[in-house]
C-alpha cells in the first residue's frame, strides 16, 4: 500500500528533487526539510499530512516560490521555481483578504497586478465568484461574509489567473466539521471543472485520503517523506465516501506512517486507570 | 439624532453657567464679557471685515503647515518603518526635538527664518511633524505579514504592495495622526504668528488684548480659533470616513 508509484517524470507538474531547507536560527540553522523527492503528476492530488511543526507549509511555500530551496530543486509547471509564478495559485489556511476591499475586488486582485482594466476584471472576476458560489455578495466587504464564504473567495482570488497548480494550505481548517464536509464536496467539483494539479496540506487523515489521489506523510521535523498512501477511493466522489470502510483502512495506514498507534477502548483505559470503571 | 441633542444641551449648559459667572460676579466686559457680548463682537467682527485677513492668512499657514509637515512625517515615517537604521539614526533627534516645547523653538526660528509667511509654516510644520511621522511608522510597522505574504505569492511588486496593500492597512493609523497634527497645526500658526507676524488670528487677539484693548473681540477671535480648530478636525474625521468608514 506504500510507495505508491510517482508518474514519470517528463509528466510531471510539480518535481521536487533531494529538496533541503532551512531557516536562519539565532545561533545555528534550523533544518526543516531534508531531503524531499517527490513527483506530481499533472491533474493529480495529492494531500501532504505530517506532524504539528514538521514542514508541510515550509514545503507548500517552497513550491509557490515564497521561499528558497537551500539544495535540490523544485519545478512546477515544468519551470524551475525561482519566485511565485502565476500558473501556482496559493490559498492560505487564513483568507488572507484585503478589509477594505469588496468581494470581487479581493478575487480579482491578482488581475489588477496583472494591468487588466475594470470591466475586464469586473466580467473575470463574476465568473469566478460564481464559480465558487459567492456570486450574489460581490459588493460585500469581507467582515460581512461567514468564514466559509471567506475562504471561497479566498479561492476564487488564486485561480484568478487560471493557474495550472493549486496549493492549498489546510484550507477549511478554521471551519466548523459539517461546512469543511460540505467544501471538501465542493473542491472536488471546483478541481473536476478546472482540472488543476492541487497540493493540499491537511491535519484530517480522512480528508486526504477523500480528496487525494495519494497522501504523502512526512516524518518530524526535519522533514522526510515517511511514505504514500494511495486513496482507495475511485472517482467521481461523494460524501458518502466519508463513511466508506476502504477509507477507514487507509487511514489506518496512514497514522501507522505517522507513528500515532491505534487507539482502542482498551488501550484509551490503561492509558487513564483513574478513569476505568470499578 | 441623540447625539446632537446631548452636544446641543452641553453647549446650552455651558453658556448659562459662562453667563452666570459674569451676572453673580458681576465682571465688566474688559475682564470676562458674557457669551452674549461675545457673540455680538463675533458677528460684527466679520460683517467690519476685522476678522476676514487675520483668518485667511491663519488657515493658509495651517494648511501649508499641514501640508509641509504632514508630507514630511509621512517619509519619515515610513523610513522609520522600513529601515531599523533610520530608526535607530533618526529616533532620538525626533524625539528630542518633539520635547522642546515650541514655544521655546518659536523666536529661535523667527530669528533665523524671519517673520514671514515661510518661517510660520516652518513653525506649524514642526508641530505638526511629530504625530503624524510616529503614527505612520507605527501604522506601516503594524501591516498584516499575512497580507504582504498574499501579495508577493501573486507576484505583486514593491510598489504594488505599497500602494495595493501597504498604505491602505496603515491608513487608519496615519489618519488617527492627521486628527492630532490638524489641531496641533492650529495651535503651531497661531504660536508662530506670536513669534512674529503682522496678520493672523494670533496677531488679532494680541491686538486685541493691547493696543485695541478690545477683551470681546480677543475672546470672539479666541471663538474663531476653537472653531478653525474643530472645523479641521470634523474635515479629516468626514475623509477618514469617506476612505476607512466601510472596513469591519
Amino acid at each position: 500500500m506504500t510507495a505508491a508509484a510517482s508518474p514519470p517524470a517528463a509528466t510531471a507538474a510539480i518535481r521536487l528533487a533531494d529538496l533541503r531547507f532551512s531557516f536562519d536560527g539565532p545561533t545555528d540553522a534550523l533544518p526543516v526539510i531534508d531531503g524531499i523527492s517527490l513527483d506530481i503528476a499533472p491533474r493529480e492530488v495529492v494531500a501532504i499530512v505530517g506532524p504539528n511543526g514538521s514542514g508541510k507549509s515550509t514545503l507548500l511555500r517552497l513550491i509557490a516560490g515564497l521561499l528558497t530551496a537551500g539544495s535540490g530543486t523544485v519545478e512546477a509547471a515544468a519551470r524551475q521555481v525561482i519566485g511565485p509564478d502565476r500558473s501556482v495559485g496559493l490559498v492560505f489556511q487564513e483568507p488572507r483578504l484585503l478589509p477594505w476591499r469588496s468581494t470581487l475586488d479581493n478575487a480579482t486582485y491578482p488581475l489588477e497586478l496583472e494591468g487588466l482594466t475594470v470591466t475586464e476584471r469586473r466580467a473575470r472576476g463574476l465568473a469566478l465568484l460564481q464559480q465558487v458560489g459567492v456570486e450574489g455578495s460581490a459588493d460585500a466587504r469581507p467582515h460581512e461574509l461567514s468564514g466559509g464564504m471567506r475562504q471561497r473567495v479566498a479561492i476564487a482570488r488564486a485561480l484568478a489567473r487560471g493557474p495550472s497548480i493549486l496549493l492549498l494550505d489546510e484550507p477549511f481548517s478554521a471551519l466548523d466539521a459539517l461546512t469543511r464536509e460540505r467544501f471538501d464536496v465542493e473542491l472536488l467539483r471546483l478541481w473536476a471543472r478546472t482540472g488543476t494539479t492541487i497540493v493540499l496540506v491537511t491535519h484530517d487523515v480522512r480528508e486526504a485520503l477523500f480528496l487525494a489521489d495519494r497522501v504523502v506523510v512526512l516524518t518530524e521535523r526535519p522533514a522526510r517523506i515517511a511514505g504514500e498512501i494511495r486513496s482507495p477511493l475511485g472517482r467521481p466522489r461523494t460524501i458518502a465516501d466519508l463513511d466508506s470502510p476502504v477509507l477507514a483502512a487507509s487511514a489506518s495506514a496512514v497514522r501507522g506512517l505517522l507513528g500515532w498507534p491505534a487507539i482502542t477502548d482498551d488501550a484509551r483505559a490503561q492509558e487513564s486507570p483513574a478513569e476505568s470503571p470499578p | 439624532m441623540r447625539r446632537w441633542v446631548a452636544v446641543a444641551v452641553g453647549a446650552v449648559v455651558i453658556l448659562l453657567a459662562w453667563a452666570a459667572v459674569v451676572a453673580i460676579f458681576d465682571y465688566p466686559p474688559f475682564i470676562l464679557p458674557g457669551p452674549l457680548v461675545v457673540f455680538e463682537r463675533f458677528v460684527e467682527a466679520f460683517a467690519d471685515g476685522t476678522f476676514w485677513p487675520h483668518l485667511v492668512t491663519t488657515l493658509v499657514e495651517v494648511a501649508l503647515g499641514l501640508l509641509v509637515g504632514g508630507a514630511l512625517g509621512l517619509l519619515t515615517g515610513y523610513a522609520l518603518a522600513r529601515s531599523r537604521v533610520a530608526g535607530a539614526v533618526l529616533s532620538p533627534y525626533i524625539v528630542a526635538a518633539q520635547s522642546t516645547p515650541i514655544l521655546a523653538l518659536a523666536p529661535l526660528i523667527a530669528l533665523w527664518f524671519g517673520t514671514g509667511l515661510g518661517a510660520r509654516v516652518v513653525i506649524c510644520a514642526l508641530i505638526v511633524f511629530f504625530p503624524i511621522a510616529v503614527s505612520t511608522m507605527v501604522g506601516f510597522r503594524s501591516v498584516d505579514r499575512g497580507l504582504l505574504e498574499m501579495g508577493r505569492s501573486l507576484r505583486a511588486t514593491a510598489r504594488q504592495l505599497l500602494r495595493t496593500i501597504e498604505l491602505p492597512a496603515a491608513l487608519p493609523q496615519i489618519l488617527g495622526g492627521f486628527r492630532i497634527g490638524v489641531t496641533l497645526a492650529v495651535v503651531g500658526a497661531i504660536v508662530a504668528e506670536w513669534a512674529g507676524g503682522d496678520r493672523g488670528l494670533g496677531v488679532l487677539i494680541n491686538l486685541a488684548r493691547g493696543a485695541l484693548f478690545d477683551i470681546p473681540l480677543m475672546f470672539a477671535t479666541l471663538l474663531l480659533i476653537a472653531i478653525v480648530g474643530v472645523a479641521m478636525y470634523a474635515l479629516v474625521v468626514a475623509i477618514e470616513h469617506r476612505l476607512i468608514g466601510t472596513r469591519g
